[in-house]
């Protein structure tokens, strides 16, 4: 479907990272799965469906490791950099005239620790648990090293079925705030309309 | 530049366009949309388009809209809103916009990005 809808004339980077530190990352964040059982069948399921993706799109795709680009982000930008040239050219693109833009080599900042964050950030029975949901076929698949799994305890599991149920509950708690919230919010706005109409009134 | 949510796909996007001196459009799901619903007529695509917030982040308008002919593909449709935002004297293929991403929004005119690549996350 990508390769019919942009002609063949595109080159297509595919960023993948640690799945550990993609659920943490996005049950941290207001939308998304809550829960981190939930996050590593989402983050399966959205890899699975990129990997379909990159198949179709063989040949102008490059990966690129999100850790390799923030800890070695000078050799990785310049790899990207020469994919990119030499892709280009095969493409039929005219070359990136990037001294015409003027913008070489402007700094940038990126913060290596990044990369390793959930080690810290995440509770350790649900990176023990993450180890165990995810399959390794589809980590080795694209080139994210293994790790040592450590069997999930009977203590690990309650936890997790805790935090699934609070994640749960805070979904059903936000849906219920936003709709009070809106509900006030219309409300006021036809209080607003009414006093507006009729001024003279208060 | 695509990958699952929360990869790094902005801050992919940020280093290589600062680094390689390019642009990054701003997000553009709306195109997911066109091509799982497979919409191609103009008017089933413009009701979409004014409905999709990340549509209005490329601040675009709408008078083009109309302007587009009657069946359209989803590169018909970028190449036009990408030449839209090119301003003169830049090469083509660049897309001179603003953000990448909602969240980074406060970031407005960060030169970031990549030869009028597009942001496809795999949401579905």
């Amino acid at each position: 479907m990508l390769r019919s809808a942009f002609s063949g004339r595109c080159a297509f980077i595919h960023v993948v990272r640690n799945p550990i530190g993609v659920v943490n990352s996005v049950v941290r964040s207001d939308w998304g799965p809550s829960g981190y059982l939930r996050g590593a069948h989402w983050w399966t399921d959205h890899l699975s469906a990129c990997l379909a993706s990159e198949r179709e799109i063989a040949g102008d795709c490059l990966r690129l490791s999100f850790e390799s680009l923030i800890t070695e982000t000078e050799d990785q930008l310049a790899s990207v950099s020469q994919w990119l040239d030499t892709h280009t050219v095969q493409l039929g693109i005219s070359a990136y005239d990037a001294d015409m833009l003027g913008r070489r080599g402007r700094p940038y900042m990126v913060n290596p620790d990044r990369a390793v964050a959930w080690q810290t950030e995440m509770p350790a029975y649900a990176q023990r648990a993450l180890m165990q949901a995810i399959p390794p076929a589809l980590t080795s698949s694209v080139g994210i090293p293994g790790w040592p799994v450590t069997r999930a305890t009977a203590a690990d599991v309650m936890r997790l079925i805790g935090q699934n149920l609070i994640g749960a509950t805070k979904e059903r708690t936000s849906d219920r705030l936003r709709y009070r919230l809106r509900r006030r919010a219309r409300l006021r706005a036809v209080a607003v309309r009414r006093t507006l109409r009729s001024p003279g009134r208060r | 530049m695509g990958g699952c949510p929360r990869s790094g796909t902005t801050v992919t996007g940020e280093l290589v366009g600062q680094a390689l001196g390019g642009q990054v459009v701003p997000e553009s799901q709306f195109k997911n949309a066109l091509l799982n619903q497979q919409l191609w007529r103009k008017v089933d695509i413009i009701p979409m388009l004014t409905r999709s917030t990340p549509f209005l982040l490329w601040d675009v308008g709408f008078d083009f809209l109309h302007e587009l002919p009657d069946s359209l593909g989803v590169a018909t449709l970028m190449d036009t809103i990408a030449l839209l935002k090119t301003p003169t004297g830049m090469p083509i293929p660049s897309i001179h916009c603003r953000s990448h991403a909602v969240e980074h929004a406060s970031r407005w005119n960060a030169p970031v990005g990549l030869f009028g690549a597009m942001r496809i996350h795999s949401r579905r």
